[in-house]
Formats: structure tokens, sequence, C-alpha cells
């Protein structure tokens, strides 16, 4: 077994509120549900972190604050922040809450993801691969990449509510 | 009437998102790429009739990848197709009317990204991910030699054009920078780099004498580059006798997101740009600044917003020739390739 990056990450007990509570005018499908910060951050909490059986909520490597979205707008801004600050997972992570939306969102969203300012040493280059739409295609055109992705993203729909 | 953009038809058959747009050198076909790893050719469907168009020819099965982009030979006999399997295609069209890959140039290792013939016919250059820039030689029977490899670009290299009329090759770069090459009795080396974008550089185009160069990045701008000759009144300073590129203008605050695709038309000399923002934008210089060689000004004519819906523009093209001139083409994420009519 590889040696891990982060061996031993501090874990994060998920915040009970920010549990979705469907509202009556959720209920109502005369009412246009708006996408809100807390639908994206239910479609990314529960993604599996590459390198332990944990969900990047766990880890606090996705919040609810850091979800911005501006549905009039169709823009989508994801900051993520690293365990450590050196995490070579940093570009993997990001790439797999890329494809989960890719996968779940109306395709009228223009999404931009990026390491939390400051959480990471090499946090231009992250991002700046992470936002190239060329390089997240060619990456996903790689069987073996897209098998890593795919592995992570099995946990996804649990959306915070994993029994542990 | 203020100029506009009027679609005038919709070329649909890809599965997947298109890529790249390439008009014929008699702008009689237009050839389209993209995910779904085929090329497709599309004509009129009758001589008056713009409106329709026919899908001709599928060239397939030689890329297991994303065909990025594809380029015409300039005699329109052959096609060139880069592929992020890492392969160029050579294509031809044989005696039965179709197309077959009659070369596969391997080299790169991996993405390919752009491919060009050079305005002579005999060279091909291509780039990547690699971060190199190929420089191939057409030999006889469709035997392609590699002149030289360079790689000075310190990241991926997004795109390669050919100067309109020498051996001079311009290369696009995810480093943020433009890189200029030419040959010393085929010793290819880079005369100069163009500094100034803030971050990738997606697209490039010469204008019609090659004097000029337009580049559109990822940082929502687009530039315009002069080369200045040396011993140049204007007292630049210019490395050995190579003329020195220079900023002579900028186009801010027109694009929301990424800007992937410029075209500078060689027939009326207006410059057309795709965005992620859904966006396309023409732009005209201002007839105030045509006696300023050294600083041209460019004006927004007109835009199209959603051009492909709700989808990026990966790529726009005017028309190469006086007879449809207005003519431009757009390649979206939709899947979709638009025609347009620029209409003043």
């Amino acid at each position: 077994m590889p040696e891990l990056i982060n061996a031993n990450p501090t874990i994060y007990t998920p915040s009970k509120k920010s549990h979705r509570v469907i509202t009556p005018e959720e209920e109502d499908e005369n009412i246009e549900d708006k996408i809100d910060s807390r639908e994206v951050f239910d479609l990314i909490r529960s993604i599996s972190d590459p390198e332990h059986p944990l969900t990047l909520e766990e880890l606090n490597v996705t919040q609810l604050e850091h979800v911005t979205v501006d549905d009039n707008n169709d823009r989508i801004v994801i900051e993520f922040t690293p365990t450590i600050p050196h995490c070579s997972m940093a570009t993997l992570i990001g790439l797999c809450i890329r494809v989960r939306l890719l996968r779940s969102l109306p395709e009228r969203f223009k999404v931009d993801i990026n390491v939390r300012k400051g959480t990471h040493q090499s946090e231009q280059a992250v991002n700046k691969q992470l936002n190239d739409k060329e390089r997240v295609a060619a990456a996903l055109e790689n069987t073996h990449l897209l098998e890593v992705v795919n592995q992570c993203l099995t946990t996804a729909n649990a959306r915070g509510n994993i029994d542990k | 009437m203020s100029p506009n953009l009027e679609q005038i038809a919709e070329l649909k058959g890809h599965t997947d998102r298109v890529w790249s747009v390439a008009w014929s050198p008699t702008g009689d076909v237009l050839a389209s790429c993209g995910g779904d790893k085929t090329v497709r050719l599309w004509v009129p469907t009758s001589e008056n009739d713009s409106s329709e168009w026919t899908c001709t020819h599928v060239l397939e099965g030689a890329h297991k990848r994303t065909i990025r982009s594809v380029a015409w030979s300039l005699d329109g006999r052959q096609l060139a197709t880069a592929s992020f399997d890492a392969l160029t295609g050579i294509w031809e069209r044989g005696d039965g009317g179709d197309y077959e890959c009659v070369a596969t140039l391997e080299g790169h290792e991996n993405e390919t990204k752009s491919v060009a013939w050079s305005s002579s016919g005999s060279l091909l250059a291509t780039c990547g991910r690699d971060k190199s820039v190929w420089i191939w030689e057409a030999a006889e029977d469709n035997d392609f030699e590699c002149l030289s490899v360079l790689q000075e670009h310190t990241q991926d290299v997004k795109m390669v054009i050919w100067h309109p009329t020498h051996e001079l090759l311009a290369s696009a770069s995810y480093d943020d920078t433009i890189k200029i090459w030419r040959d010393d009795d085929d010793d290819w080396y880079c005369s100069d780099t163009l500094e100034g974008h803030e971050s990738t550089v997606w697209a490039i185009d010469f204008d019609k004498t090659g004097d000029y160069l337009v580049s559109a990045s990822d940082d929502k701008t687009i530039k315009f580059w002069k080369s200045f000759p040396n011993n140049n009144q204007e007292g630049m300073d210019t490395y050995r006798v190579h003329p020195k590129w220079k900023c002579v203008h900028t186009l801010s605050g027109h694009h929301s997101r990424c800007i992937y695709s410029v075209s500078w038309s060689k027939v009326h000399g207006r410059v057309a740009s795709g965005s992620g923002d859904n966006v396309i934008r023409v732009f005209e210089q201002d007839s105030s600044s045509q006696d300023d060689i050294n600083s041209p000004n460019f004006s927004l004519v007109t835009s199209v917003s959603s051009a492909h819906g709700i989808a990026d523009v990966n790529c726009i093209q005017w028309y190469p020739i006086e007879k449809h001139s207005n003519w431009l083409a757009t390649a979206g994420d939709d899947g979709i390739v638009r025609i347009w009519r620029f209409v003043e």
C-alpha cells in the first residue's frame, strides 16, 4: 500500500443544519424551484475522498458556505479546501466535483471550481487546470482516471445521509 | 440600420461537442470536428439556397479520441486532423470520392491540439499538451518527415498558425505567451515571445498582410500585436535582425468568460470572437485609426448573445474569399455548427 498523502486527517461531524429541509413551496409542483447553494452542496458533500473512506464533507473539503450559486445568471462558484497545503489529490478532488456537477446540474450552468484562497501551495496551477475545459475533456477520455473519479462518486448520491 | 449577424443555417449531425470548424481554401466546403471523433464535411444543398446544408462525408475510424482541430491543405485535396489520441491524421479524397486516412503522424506524447499547413503547402505544424511544437515536411507518397521539435513553451500549446505568405509560425500556449518561430536553413528557432496576456492564450490569427496578429485569451481580452521591422523608426529594441512584436491594442470588457476563438477576415479585415459566455462578437477597425499603422483601434460593431443557446462557442471562422466574405461559421458545445451572415 502506497504511503498516504495525509495519513491522519481531521474528521468533522456534518452539521445538522446543512441537511436540507423540504419546504411546502418546494413540494408545490406549480412553483419553480431555483437551484440554490444547498442543493449544489448536497450534490457534492458525499463524494468520497480519493484516499480515505470519508466524504468531502467529513473532511471539511467542501462546505456549504463555500458554494455560491447565481441561478439567474447561470453561474456557480465552488471553493474547496484541501486537507493539507501540499495535497497532491487536490486536482483529482476538484475533477470529481466538476464531473459530479456536469452529470447532475442543468447544462446552462457555467461552473468555476477553485481551491480556497491560501489553502494550497499550487493553488493557481490547480485552479487553472480545473477550469480549462479542454484539459478536463481530455482527462475524462482517460479510462483509468475516469474509473477513479467514478469510484469517488459512488457515494455522492447519499447527499449527506450516510449511516456510520 | 446598424450592422447585425443573422443566422443562415444550423448544421446538425455531430453527437458531441464541436471543437473546431475550417473552410476549404475556396470556401466550397466546411469541415467540422469534435468530441464524437469524427470530421464532417458540409456543403450548401443547392447553389442558390444557403439555408440548407448537406453533410457529404463523415471521416471516422482513424482517431480513438476527440478530434480537436482540422485543417485543409492549400489545394483543398487533403485534410489534417489533430486528436487527443496523440496522432495527427492526413486524409485524402480518393478516386471514388470518399476520404481515406492516408497517413498518421506519431510523435506527440499525448493530446495533439492543433494542426496547420504553411502557405507554401509544403510544411505542417502541430502542437500539444506535451509543450512542444513540431514542424513536418510533406514528402512524396504521403510521407511526412519531422524537421524540428520545438520545446520552448513551458506549458501545453493550444494552437499553431502560419503566416499568410511566409514560412513563419505562431503558437499560443497555456503558459500565457505566444511564440514566433522561423527557420534558418531548416534550423527552426523561436525569434520572439509575446508576453502580455494574463492567462492561457487559446487562439491566434494573422491579418492578411501577416504584419499583425490577433490573440484571444482566458483573461477575457483580445490583443492586437504588430511586427516592428529591424531598424524601425519607432526605436524599438530588436533581437538580432528579427522583427519585434509589440501589443498595440487591447479589447477588454466584451466577454465575461474565456475567449476560445478569434478570426481575422483576410477579405474585409473584421475580427470575430467566440467565447465561453455563449456570445459571438464582431469588431471593426475605426476609420479614424486607419492611417495610424502603429495603433489600430477596433470597436464592437455587432454581437449575438446565446449564439449556441446555453453552450460555449468553441470556434469562429470567417469565410476565406470574396464570394461570401460576410459569412461566419461557428462551433459550439451544443454539438451544432452554425452559419451566420454579417449584414451592414
